[in-house]
């Protein structure tokens, strides 16, 4: 096949230098797929490649911006420190929490709505879609200004609701009660994430043939068997989205954070994106902030690759 | 006016433009500022339309447009790390004394004193706001303002409550907060915020102070912090028995920021606070507040017959080492720097003055006490002695321009919170605090 690119009237075996390197790289699959991939990948490596390059030589140097003339090599020393402080493992333990009972309560939570949108006739789940979405379309920011009234000890909606039920008889601290701060954050974050679950959900659900309900019904079979063997496995694409996501985006989770807690009180809401932040930008160690940056990027990556392993099957999709 | 053969717009212009005359120093003008066509200035957010107003008359003046951008003030160090670590353009900045060491370690700031009338301005500093600007025998800024923590009282709530006069001693505090909840007037009667922020310093070190504690000396060692009988064991125990034992602070007080108890206590929530002195006229201002004309400042409880010392601080206009590369640019940014921390043409601290008499924001210029502008204001909502009075008596952070304070400061406040929490125990957390406080020395010194 004659490319496009093919210099007319000359063989490209014939044609020398560069030009004729290029044009028999153009007579090739691989030649053609760099040439139009090449920009793409280039930008890549510009944008991406060289900051994670980039941030891992910072992450093996002293990088004090207090010191800032002083950058020794220091090998792994900033990964052995952090790993060696109490506040890591503290903020360790509940970001770990936080995690858990995060991506546990978007995934359920986000599959029982779905389930429930998907009995609804098409005219209302047409109105239903949009609305269940405003909380996920919230940016992070407003999301935990909100929040902070929400749960405002004072004058928050929270505690007047609940005194209104007649759930609790006199105001509560939800944000500087140690025991409650972290799953107050976790449930901040799980309002705006369960929408986008919901809907990941219901796309799933209503991808599923019907005749595979009619079957299972003529064959004697309950709801809670159709749901477990044709609804759960149909949803298993749909789960492995949800959990790969929500995961990664409650370990990154700083901005409810630093609006509501400044991990507070005490450390009891000091997750490792808090951590990671105070090292670098208030106490202006970003060698030490980058080494921790290194450890929950592979982490993550860690974590997703575990969750396809057990979820995806190629032929299953 | 048209007699007279002007038009409105001709009268405006030539009014603006004479009101401009007196304000800027125009002899002061260098022919290389000229150059410059733009200049990034950056703040935090606070009256802010006043700000963009002098920011207006300085560039009609100085015919440079400056682009102006804020943040609030919780966030300003991290905001500011940040655009300087990612090389955004800043010329002018507000600064923070507590974290200049740090800023001019990082190479951030420029110092001013090769500049014409630094030294006239330095004579006329209050109490500690020169040495608060000053880094390694350098200058870098003028004050923008100097401010100090406040005792504040709802005197209505005194009243109601049969209290002559407000508390002189911590202990008299409680007495007198027992008093009025048991009257019914307030369930908590005094607001307390520790949320742990930037101002949670403050807080405790004016707690401390008030008490005749000192954290360290000039050459940045512990004196006595981590004794079970320290100043600031006690303030802290006194801050969980207010909470725990009597009961007079709001059971949500370390969620609660400096803004959100200056609301609060403009509701009528409280009947004493701790608040920066500025916040006086705030909250005596009728159009924000419900309590306007019924808060009124005290001197600083103390105890252990201490003399009521608060904690203080100075912010200041600032060049940044960025600006000072280019002759132009250093110089159009110390006219801005004069513009508004130094004096107009008549000799007067404008921008100050205008700071003080429309927000309360303390000065740091010694002439303005005698200013009688400023007399008559700080008389309308409070008592300009008194102003005076514990302004002498306020004082920075001890070890604030050490180049780890910040770092030991963010450190320090979660374990402040876990003692009050009855996580961990005062003297062991005083200990934990030092020892930091050592590391860091030995790493940093």
């Amino acid at each position: 096949m004659a490319n496009i690119l093919s210099v007319e009237g000359a063989e490209p075996a014939a044609q020398a230098g560069l030009k004729g390197w290029f044009a028999r790289r153009m007579q090739t699959e691989g030649g053609i797929a760099a040439f139009f991939v090449g920009p793409a990948l280039l930008l890549m490596v510009l944008l991406n490649i060289y900051p994670i390059l980039h941030s891992f030589y910072v992450s093996v140097h002293v990088y004090n911006l207090k010191r800032p003339h002083r950058n020794p090599f220091v090998g792994f020393e900033n990964y052995v420190m952090f790993l060696e402080s109490e506040d890591f493992y503290n903020a360790l333990i509940n970001t770990v929490i936080f995690v858990v009972v995060s991506v546990i309560a978007v995934a359920l939570i986000g599959l029982i709505f779905s389930l429930a949108l998907n009995e609804l006739g098409s005219g209302v789940r047409k109105w239903a879609v949009p609305l269940i979405l405003v909380p996920w379309a919230v940016p992070y920011v407003a999301n935990g200004l909100i929040w902070e009234w929400i749960y405002h000890s004072d004058y928050g909606v929270l505690n007047g609701l609940l005194v209104a039920l007649g759930v609790i008889d006199k105001y509560q601290t939800w944000l500087s009660n140690p025991d409650r701060a972290l799953y107050t954050l976790v449930n901040a974050f799980v309002w705006k994430e369960v929408p986008l679950a919901t809907v990941l959900f219901l796309t799933a659900l209503q991808a599923i043939p019907e005749d595979l309900y009619s079957a299972a019904k003529i064959d004697q079979a309950g709801a809670p068997r159709r749901f477990w063997h044709i609804t759960l496995p149909a949803l298993k694409l749909a789960f492995l989205l949800v959990l790969v996501y929500t995961s990664i985006i409650s370990i990154k989770t700083f901005d409810l954070v630093y609006i509501l807690t400044e991990g507070g009180p005490g450390d009891a809401t000091a997750l490792v994106s808090w951590y990671t932040y105070v090292e670098t930008f208030r106490n202006l160690q970003f060698g030490s902030g980058a080494s921790i940056s290194y450890v929950i990027a592979i982490a993550t990556f860690i974590l997703a690759i575990g969750y396809i392993k057990i979820l995806y099957r190629p032929q299953e999709s | 006016m048209k007699e007279l053969g002007l038009s409105r717009r001709k009268l405006l212009r030539n009014a603006a433009l004479g009101t401009a005359a007196l304000a800027l120093p125009v002899s002061r003008a260098t022919p290389s500022a000229a150059m410059v066509k733009s200049l990034n200035f950056y703040s935090w957010t606070y009256g802010i339309s006043f700000v963009k107003q002098r920011i207006a008359e300085f560039e009609k003046l100085a015919k440079v447009k400056i682009n102006y951008g804020n943040t609030p003030g919780s966030k300003y160090h991290d905001t500011l790390v940040v655009k300087f670590t990612g090389k955004t353009p800043l010329d002018v900045i507000y600064m923070i004394d507590g974290h200049l060491a740090e800023f001019v370690e990082a190479g951030w700031l420029y110092p001013i004193d090769e500049f014409p009338r630094v030294d006239e301005y330095r004579k006329e500093f209050i109490g500690p706001t020169a040495d608060a600007l000053t880094y390694n025998g350098k200058l870098y800024g003028l004050p923008y303002y100097v401010g100090h923590m406040a005792f504040l009282y709802n005197e209505e709530h005194l009243e109601k409550a049969g209290i002559g006069a407000p508390p002189k001693t911590w202990d008299e505090v409680v007495q007198q907060s027992l008093q009025i909840k048991s009257k019914g007037i307030q369930e908590y009667p005094f607001l307390q915020f520790l949320k742990a922020d930037f101002w949670m310093g403050e807080m405790l070190f004016t707690m401390m102070y008030s008490r005749g504690g000192r954290f360290v000396d000039e050459k940045y060692n512990v004196m006595g912090y981590d004794k079970p009988d320290s100043a600031v064991a006690q303030s802290i125990q006194w801050i969980i028995d207010a909470a725990k034992k009597h009961k007079i602070t709001q059971p949500g007080f370390m969620e609660l920021n400096e803004v959100a108890a200056l609301k609060a206590f403009s509701s009528g929530t409280g009947s004493f606070a701790i608040l920066p002195n500025y916040r006086l006229r705030a909250a005596n201002e009728p159009k924000s507040s419900k309590v306007a004309g019924k808060i009124k400042m005290a001197l600083i409880p103390t105890a252990n017959n201490a003399k009521p010392h608060v904690c203080g601080w100075t912010r200041a206009y600032s060049m940044t080492a960025s600006a000072a590369k280019d002759p132009a640019r250093k110089a159009m940014s110390w006219k801005m720097v004069d513009f508004l921390g130094g004096k107009d043409k008549s000799g007067t601290y404008r921008t100050a003055k205008k700071w003080f008499t429309e927000f309360g924001l303390g000065f740091g210029h010694a002439p303005l006490f005698k200013d009688p502008d400023i007399v008559a204001a700080a008389n309308k909502w409070g008592e300009a002695k008194l102003f005076e009075s514990q302004m002498a008596l306020s004082k920075p952070k001890d070890g604030q321009k050490a180049v780890w304070y910040a770092e030991w400061d963010q450190f320090m406040r979660p374990r402040v919170h876990k003692a009050i929490l009855g996580q961990a125990d005062i003297v062991g957390t005083l200990k934990t605090l030092t020892k930091q406080w050592n590391r860091l020395k030995r790493r940093y010194g």
